[in-house]
């Protein structure tokens, strides 16, 4: 218990408003912009050892790497709400998360972190470039099982949340 | 603006990505489309394809990149005069000043709207008109 605590003090350290704002704002830029979605955010928090995860069933991560520290970001959806934001965005219906759509969660990921790693840039994060990723599945569930703790973002759209994660990887 | 009977030649690795150009165009006007995931790609489709009066295309991508493929674009007589907008994102704007040099017609930051990108095109169809 101590050394969770202790986990957590460190990523509260690492992870400040300075870092968690541009990707709040970015995030809800870009979902308004190009899915034309509304969403306001939630107050982040740090999800603990043996909290319930919100249910995920597709992310987008890409690595966040900077003087700073080493970690991840992740966009997480269920499939409701990541179907709906894809349909404003692309314009097709879709009932599941298919092949096809798939490589939209990285894209959103990849716009906001473009967006964030701008104004970051001018808070003396220098990130650098990354290609974002698509989980699904079983690469899901591992993800969640291995790493914590981490920073929540929770997001409200009309047909229900989605939230962003940042893991901190605190051996660096 | 331009015809919106041309072909506009979409470009970008990401399926999402051309999807959304497409959509764009087509709430602008346009419907006639031709595609490609990366700059290889896009150059056999612009010469298997007479219409093509547009070309939108990303930069990151693999194989050639929207750059590699603007200089071949450039690099060839009959289209020296083909209207060539960068789509890029926010954080690689330092990529817009190279793809002026190498002959880009205009560039549009992701995300956008389909008023966004008319209004680019609009520009970008004065510029080449003037
Ligand atoms: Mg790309």
């Amino acid at each position: 218990m101590g050394a969770e605590k202790l986990d957590e003090e460190k990523v509260a350290t690492k992870l400040d408003g300075d870092f968690l704002n541009p990707f709040i704002s970015a995030t809800k830029n870009v979902l308004q912009t190009q899915a034309n979605t509304d969403l306001s955010a939630g107050k982040p928090y740090i999800k603990r050892l043996g909290d319930v995860d919100a249910l995920t069933e597709i992310a987008g991560v890409i690595s966040l790497t900077c003087e700073q520290f080493k970690g991840s970001i992740a966009v997480c959806f269920n499939s409701e709400v990541f179907l709906n934001i894809y349909e404003n965005m692309v314009g097709e219906k879709h009932e599941e998360i298919t092949e096809d759509v798939q490589d939209a969660a990285g894209e959103i990921l990849n716009i906001i972190f473009g967006q964030a790693k701008t104004v970051l840039k001018g808070k003396n994060y220098v990130l650098e470039r990354a290609i974002p990723t698509v989980l699904v599945g079983e690469k899901l569930r591992i993800r969640y099982k291995s790493k914590i703790p981490t920073i929540v973002i929770p997001f409200e759209t009309k047909t229900g949340t989605f939230h962003i994660e940042i893991i901190v990887d605190l051996d660096n | 603006m331009f015809d919106f009977n041309t072909t506009v030649l979409v470009v970008d690795d990401m399926t999402t990505m051309r999807k959304i150009v497409q959509k764009a165009l087509k709430e602008i006007g346009f419907s006639n489309f031709v595609e490609a995931a990366d700059g290889q790609k896009a150059w056999e489709v612009l010469n298997e394809t007479s219409s093509v009066g547009l070309v939108i295309s990303d930069w990151n991508m693999p194989n050639a990149s929207g750059l590699d493929f603007l200089k071949r674009v450039r690099s060839d007589g009959r289209y020296k005069g083909l209207p060539f907008v960068l789509l890029t994102a926010e954080s690689e704007l330092e990529q817009v000043k190279e793809a002026v040099m190498a002959g880009v017609d205009n560039y549009i930051v992701k995300p956008f709207t389909p008023a966004m990108l008319e209004q680019k095109l609009e520009e970008t169809h004065k510029k080449k008109a003037a």
